[in-house]
């Protein structure tokens, strides 16, 4: 199409040109590795969180999200896609290589961007109407591998919530997230809650997809008819409703989740994010309960996944597949009903015409809550999780809003 | 079978980002640089990239000299006058339309038309469909020629 711009004289590498590609190499190489010594160094003075200021070094032109970042606290995160090819001849292990018995927080960040978008489908439309819109983070959340209970514990942290971000004053948190580069979004959470962040994920919504489709679709009791105009979700029947990648995608995206109540009338989820944060930690917990009974949390079966996700998934590079086969082992003993579902208490503000969510800093239960995620010993009170496996808390939001954890689907 | 050596395909990976480059700034040493910018980081992940290296490099060239536009943008710094009036006029009104169109399908349009990769290619390389990649490469080129059209030496 354009070879009218061509380079009318061509060009012929030489080898002048040849060595000095060579040098760029080596160069490239050797920087490489010793950031990962300086990392190593710093490790070990993780246990003095101080708060480091970011030395950020961004290098995503190669078409691949590729980031160092300073996790608070000392780690260095360099982040890039998930590459199954790196040896293609290597047959998965049979067993999980043994996890190191370090608690280990994880930052998951879903990002809404248009990657997956296929226009064919019915969902098609929620996707944002202009792929120019580029992306936003639609969820983060910190897991929390705890090594000691062999706990994993979720919290979640609404878009609205209103943070410091370091260095650049105050905001919403969602606008601490930069595309492939977790750096501030760390920060933020490091200097505003005390909590660490070990490694990084990036998911996607075709990762989201994905995984979904990779365990063979997940199953909600879904207690009354409910939709979203906004996401294209609509399920007219209710009962047990299977999800297929992009239905369920509408529905753990649903802002305006609106239910019909035995009358014929729709209401909408009056707690807006709290809802939809529920229902996605009940979601996840649906994903691993499924994912182990389909026989996908092997080696082999997470080494496929890996594989499967080159493009969608952008992790640091501290999280090799040998970590993440040894994350995976840990996970595949972790009962799905166990999973522990955070959220912080805040209260909505108006900030300059914006509405946001100030978070409550003196409530004793939301500080035990975040002691969990800093990995304070937990105090002989545990505070209720806003969704769990088992007992629901109290406070937990009606049926029609989320499904109840216990029932199975 | 063998794996294909990194030298043996130098030369011709080489003259791929290249000519990308030089498509999208049309300035030799600038696409120099960015073709040995790309090859030193293929021969880097070499083997993982080994498969899908036509189309691994091309985007890497192509991401690279959009970053140069992008960064050269509020200068707007002209490229150098190899470009005889009506090809620079036209170089410039790509570069303005690649940088306004959204990344997927400024990728795809990149590969497909800027490398000429085949569109099976392309959409192996951005993990989407063929269906996909079509409808980016449609709305794409819908959007390219839009603003190649409304300028003087469109397409």
């Amino acid at each position: 199409m354009f070879e009218q711009l061509d380079d009318t004289e061509g060009f012929e590498p030489s080898n002048a040109f040849f060595a000095e590609t060579t040098r760029r190499w080596a160069t490239r190489r050797r920087r490489r590795a010793t950031a990962r010594a300086a990392g190593g160094v710093l490790c070990l003075a993780i246990a003095t969180p101080a708060f480091l200021s970011a030395t950020q070094r961004e290098d995503r032109s190669d078409g691949i999200g590729h980031v160092d970042a300073t996790v608070a606290g000392g780690t260095t995160i360099e982040t890039e896609p998930v590459d199954a090819t790196a040896s293609p001849g290597t047959a998965p292990a049979e067993s999980f290589p043994v996890a190191d018995r370090r608690s280990t927080n994880f930052l998951i960040v879903g990002a809404d961007n248009n990657a997956c978008a296929d226009p064919g489908s019915p969902y098609a439309e929620s996707f944002g109407k202009d792929a120019s819109d580029g992306e936003r983070t639609d969820t983060i959340m910190v897991v929390r591998l705890d090594a000691a209970t062999d706990r994993v514990s979720v919290l979640s942290f609404p878009r609205d919530l209103w943070v410091r971000i370091p260095g650049n004053g105050s905001g919403r948190i969602n606008a601490a997230y930069r595309h492939d580069d977790p750096q501030l979004l760390i920060d933020a959470l490091w200097s505003e809650f005390g909590v660490p962040v070990d490694h990084f994920i990036h998911l996607d919504f075709c990762a989201f997809k994905k995984v979904v489709d990779a365990v063979g679709g997940v199953s909600v009791p879904i207690s009354y008819p409910v939709r979203d105009t906004s996401t294209g979700l609509d399920i007219a029947q209710p009962g047990c409703t299977a999800f297929s990648g992009d239905e369920a995608l509408a529905y753990v995206r649903s802002r305006h989740f609106e239910y019909m109540d035995e009358t014929g009338s729709w209401h909408e989820d009056p707690s807006s994010d709290l809802g939809r944060i529920a229902r996605q930690q009940d979601f996840m917990r649906r994903v691993l309960a499924r994912a182990s009974k389909s026989g996908i949390l092997t080696p082999r079966g997470v080494s496929a996944l890996y594989e499967a996700y080159r493009d969608d998934l952008v992790v640091d590079t501290g999280l090799t597949i040998a970590k993440l086969l040894e994350f995976a082992g840990a996970l595949s003993t972790v009962n799905a009903a166990d999973i522990r579902g955070y959220q912080i208490e805040a209260t909505a503000k108006n900030i300059a015409g914006a509405a946001v969510l100030i978070w409550d800093k003196n409530s004793p239960s939301m500080n035990a809550i975040l002691d969990i995620f800093r990995g304070v010993p937990a105090a002989n009170t545990a505070p209720a999780p806003v969704s769990a496996g088992t007992a629901p808390a109290s406070n937990s939001p009606s049926s029609a809003i989320v499904p109840d954890a216990a029932t199975e689907c | 079978m063998q794996r294909p050596r990194f030298d043996d395909e130098f030369s011709d990976l080489a003259g791929l980002a290249y000519r990308v480059a030089y498509r999208i700034l049309g300035d030799r040493s600038s696409a120099e640089d960015i073709a040995q910018e790309s090859l030193a980081r293929a021969y880097q992940r070499w083997t993982r990239i080994v498969e899908y290296r036509q189309a691994w490099v091309a985007r890497v060239a192509g991401n690279l000299a959009i970053d140069q536009i992008r960064r050269r943008r509020p200068a707007a710094a002209p490229p150098q006058p190899v470009d005889s009036e009506v090809l620079l006029v036209e170089r410039l009104d790509l570069q303005r339309a690649l940088l306004d169109l959204p990344k997927r399908q400024r990728d795809a349009v990149v590969l497909r038309y800027i490398a000429d990769l085949s569109e099976t290619d392309v959409a192996v390389l951005l993990g989407c469909s063929p269906g996909t990649i079509k409808s980016h490469l449609n709305r794409g080129t819908t959007r390219l020629r839009l603003v190649l059209h409304d300028s003087p030496g469109g397409l």
